[in-house]
């Protein structure tokens, strides 16, 4: 679908940050070399563990943290290193962000109308009756209403699933193109977690919305994503989309998470596995997933795989990378 | 789009079908206090110095400045409700009008050091950095700076210190560690995800400050008001026992400094000192009494469960308990 | 399948008191646990399935009160035993393993002096000497290195953490262990791996499971049988995990399973429970699930349905047994 809405690019992205080690300082890099790019009206679902930089990288992507490499652009505009405060609000016009805790990211003593009029009054300009018009608008579009009921309510008189609600409908305030969604739904009760994924998926619709889904559920991943990104340690294992790397996952990490995914019919054993978090140092050698890989070589531990396009979208970061498994479901009859 | 209702469907969940639309309670903090008896004296007894600061002119039946009314020295009477003073003056009139200044000195006190540790604090705690650091300087130098021992000095080198200089005085040595615990939690807020939402939805971080952080923190903000207060009455008080600023205006530290001087003690007045010091007495326990029933109503946790009737207790088996796992 | 019933619940009714009276978080629950067995509870946050956890356990906090029914594990009706005796049972024949490993682990002590502990105080007649081999025994059935004995709380990954915590709960060797959401703070890969552990120890060992989730999927693969919990009513509970398809479910238990997205299936479709769990203060009345239920009928809304056997698997709705298996088969 071609459209005149610009393209959320990002190329070679680092992310690094200090911390100190018995009196050493020393620098992680939770986001290491990190590429991708996201079409307006296009879900890229990002998938990792805890450690893999996922959130990080969201974050990253709306500045709330400044990337130390790389580029982020929105169209032709390069928004890596922008610091004015005006930049930053031209910035969030474009991409804003749904947290992941719905009880965290509401302000408990501000009513929900507030929480959205605040926003609109100074993104839109409007007031008394228009603006109260547009807050039930918004309201309306997420699925809460009626909406002069919604207005008055605190958060706390609000469940989960609503609360989230209310966190979209704050986040589309701006009109933006994209929204980071940050595990929106891992907080929430098993039952309403569909309604909000397909509520997502309406807006992405209705509005041409771009998102990069942050999740660490393949499953969920798969049925909102065009296209999955697993990331392990910082870095970037296999990349495609969502169909392809479900089907045809070539990436021993990838499969590992296949196999350890409830409700998979390839439920295999995992085994012995490292459960130690993976190193996020800079200067670290070789593939992150090294140290948990059951194919691991000595070249996996001193050089880092490139990541090379496989079949057409489908790329892999592996020395070893399982080819000609196809798909993996066939295998086991 | 077959979405549900989302609020409609959780009205019909309600046993009684339909739902009037609930009324936000924005003084549910203030009725539950009402309903702490701890807080409820408190307020009482405050209450009742606050009504004789205000009605004073109206209710004093001698001039209080004036020496020599009566003879020096009486005990309580019809006349002089109080007794007279070492300097024959009305100590029922003094003590009216000197309810009217403590009190107002320790209202203005409680103002300054609580403005002061707010915009310490919480500025301070949001923005971190190198503004922190400065802030965080000043506050940590007043914080160490022994107070009383600079009190005095300070009001020692201004000749005639009057009402003002006291309530100035006190107020900017007040706040320093109040001002950390706001930073404290202020800091906490700072990466909360609302906070956060705020600022990507573009709010300047004095809007931040002021509608997201700042309600947040009243509780804490009311409780400074009230400690600052109460350190307002004390160190009125302590600065006039000493002697120090103006000895003519009536207040409660005067009167004490009066009674010391006169010897009271010695020639048995009670009259003349038991006023003043049991109404400071009285303030600041009514002061800390609030702070109590405050404490009780913003962290419901701290609370015991609630009883269950004696009744219903003896039909339940007995609740586990929390007893040790290993 | 059915051999020595270890855990036996009846009628069990919990109750917090609030300051508006009582809420009733588990309502009349009765379920039985054999030998060798592991029985799936699935439930939303605020069903009350924690709540019975701890109820079997002795371990309900101030202000929840057993309210009704009886607790018998391994015969023992637990809420006949005082002090010592209840000390010595809990964890001797019953044992608990929580969702927050660090909570449970004393973070200033080394893991190795926890273990040995638990042991001492349970065995009497055990030296230090041997306490300190039965744990060096213990992680290797957990596959930690022995060495990592030395190591405080903090100082492991939370995948360790967890296998240590389930050390601890099978050191004495209990015929009967709960386990409350027991790896769902873990990444995928160490929980699947953490579940393999776990199965792999009861056969071992020997004893039988209360798993308590929110995750069907998860507990589908690892159960003999699944229960289901709305709203402190066990509303549901399988005869066997398998033949999900096959078998007529309640609605809610349907609802559940339509609205997780699958891996494999292309069609798209899933789709949410309408509104939201009901609080313990609050239940609606008649089947507490009325009000979420797309199927529900007048009587739902006035008459608690009870028990009925629907091909072998006990479910409490108004819903015929065809109605039940219509009604399922369309959703296939």
């Amino acid at each position: 679908m071609p459209s005149d809405k610009p393209s959320l690019k990002v190329d070679d992205l680092v992310v690094r940050f200090p911390i100190r080690q018995r009196g050493e300082q020393r620098y992680i890099t939770p986001v290491d070399h990190v590429s991708f790019e996201i079409k307006p009206g296009e879900v890229l679902s990002l998938v990792g563990e805890s450690g893999s930089g996922k959130s990080t990288l969201g974050r990253a992507l709306v500045r709330l943290i400044e990337p130390s490499k790389g580029s982020i652009c929105i169209g032709n505009n390069d928004v890596t290193h922008i610091r004015r405060s005006t930049e930053l609000r031209g910035l969030r016009k474009n991409i804003q962000m749904v947290f992941q805790d719905p009880f965290a990211s509401l302000n408990p003593v501000r009513t929900i109308g507030q929480h959205l009029k605040i926003l609109v009054r100074k993104h839109q300009g409007l007031r008394g009756r228009q603006l109260e018009q547009r807050v039930i608008q918004l309201l309306d579009t997420v699925g809460l209403y009626p909406g002069q009921e919604v207005m008055v309510k605190y958060p706390h008189e609000m469940s989960g699933g609503q609360r989230q609600r209310v966190a979209i409908a704050r986040a589309l305030t701006v009109n933006p193109s994209f929204l980071v969604a940050d595990e929106p739904i891992s907080m929430l009760d098993v039952s309403i977690r569909a309604d909000i994924l397909k509520l997502l998926k309406r807006l992405k619709s209705d509005f041409d919305l771009g998102y990069l889904y942050i999740t660490h559920d393949l499953a969920s991943a798969k049925y909102f994503g065009d296209k999955i990104m697993v990331m392990y340690g910082g870095q970037v294992m296999e990349t495609g989309t969502s169909k392809e790397i479900v089907d045809n996952a070539v990436h021993p990490y990838t499969r590992l998470l296949l196999a350890s995914t409830a409700g998979s019919p390839r439920r295999e054993r995992v085994g012995e596995t490292s459960l130690e978090a993976p190193d996020l140092f800079e200067g670290r050698r070789g593939c992150p997933f090294a140290h948990r890989c059951p194919f691991v070589s000595d070249v996996c531990r001193t050089e880092k795989p490139p990541l090379v396009e496989q079949v057409h979208g489908h790329a892999v970061a592996c020395h070893h990378p399982v080819l000609g498994g196809g798909n993996r479901r066939h295998d086991e009859e | 789009m077959s979405q549900q209702p989302v609020i409609a469907a959780e009205a019909a969940s309600d046993r009684k079908g339909n739902v009037a639309p609930p009324k936000p309670d924005r003084f549910q903090t203030v009725k539950l206090l009402l309903r702490e008896p701890k807080a409820v004296v408190g307020f009482a007894i405050f209450g009742f110095f606050l009504a004789i600061a205000i009605f004073a002119p109206l209710l004093v039946t001698h001039d209080p400045t004036q020496q020599g009314i009566g003879m020096p020295g009486q005990p309580p009477s019809k006349t002089y409700w109080f007794g007279t003073n070492g300097f024959g003056s009305d100590v029922y009139s003094q003590w009216v009008y000197g309810t009217r200044t403590s009190m107002s000195i320790a209202l203005q006190v409680g103002v300054i050091g609580t403005v002061i540790s707010v915009i310490f604090g919480i500025y301070g705690g949001y923005k971190g950095g190198k503004v922190d650091a400065v802030l965080n300087w000043i506050t940590q130098v007043m914080l160490v700076l022994p107070s009383y021992p600079l009190i005095i000095m300070i009001s020692s080198y201004v000749p005639n210190a009057g009402a003002q200089m006291i309530v100035w005085v006190l107020g900017l040595t007040s706040w320093p560690a109040a001002a950390r615990m706001k930073r404290s939690q202020a800091m906490t807020y700072r990466s909360r995800d609302f906070v956060l939402a705020a600022k990507l939805g573009g709010l300047s971080d004095f809007r931040i400050m002021a509608t997201e952080i700042f309600p947040n923190m009243l509780s804490l903000v009311f409780n400074t008001f009230i400690s600052m207060t109460s350190w307002g009455i004390f160190g009125e008080a302590f600065l006039r026992f000493l002697g120090i600023g103006s000895t003519l205006t009536p207040s409660w530290g005067n009167m004490l400094n009066g009674a010391q001087n006169g010897q009271a003690l010695l020639q048995g007045m009670w009259w003349w000192f038991i006023p003043p010091g049991l109404s400071i007495t009285l303030v600041i326990l009514s002061l800390t009494l609030i702070n109590y029933g405050l404490d009780a109503v913003s962290n419901p946790r701290l609370q015991p469960p609630p009883k269950l009737p004696k009744a219903l207790r003896s039909q339940l088996r007995e609740s586990g308990g929390q007893e040790g796992l290993a | 399948m059915n051999g020595k019933p270890v855990l036996e619940v009846e009628n069990l009714s919990v109750c917090y008191a609030t300051r508006r009276g009582l809420a009733t978080a588990v309502d009349r629950v009765s379920f039985t646990i054999y030998e060798n067995e592991v029985v799936g509870l699935v439930g939303e946050s605020g069903c009350g399935k924690s709540t019975m956890a701890n109820a079997i356990m002795r371990l309900l906090g101030d202000g929840a009160y057993v309210t009704g029914g009886s607790i018998r594990v391994m015969g023992q009706d637990v809420y006949r035993l005082k002090g010592d005796a209840l000390r010595q049972f809990r964890w001797t024949q019953m044992a608990m393993v929580f969702q927050g490993a660090m909570n449970v682990l004393n973070p200033v002590k080394t893991v190795e002096s926890q273990i040995v502990d638990t042991l001492l105080a349970h065995r009497p007649g055990m030296s230090k000497q041997q306490a300190r081999a039965r744990a060096e025994e213990l992680f290797r059935l957990v596959r930690i290195d022995p060495k990592r004995l030395q190591s405080f709380p903090h100082e492991l990954s939370g995948g360790m953490r967890q296998r240590v915590v389930i050390a601890i709960a099978v050191a004495l060797e209990p015929k009967f262990i709960i386990m409350d959401e027991p790896t769902t703070a873990l990444d995928v890969i160490v929980q699947k791996s953490i579940l393999e552990q776990i199965m792999e120890l009861r056969d071992r060992l020997g004893f039988s499971i209360l798993f308590i989730s929110h995750d069907f999927n998860l507990v589908q693969e690892i159960s003999n049988r699944v229960g289901v919990m709305y709203a402190g009513r066990l509303v549901e509970m399988s005869k066997s995990a398998s033949d999900l398809a096959l078998t007529p479910r309640h609605p809610y238990t349907q609802g559940l399973i339509r609205a997780i997205p699958k891996l494999t299936s292309d069609d798209e479709d899933i789709q949410g429970i309408p509104g939201s769990p009901p609080s313990a203060s609050n239940r609606p009345s008649g089947c507490a699930f009325h009000p979420r239920c797309p199927y529900a009928k007048p009587i739902c809304r006035t008459v608690e349905p009870g028990m009925t056997t629907v091909a072998g698997n006990l479910i409490e709705c108004h819903l015929s047994e065809d109605e039940l298996r219509s009604m399922t088969y369309a959703e296939r």
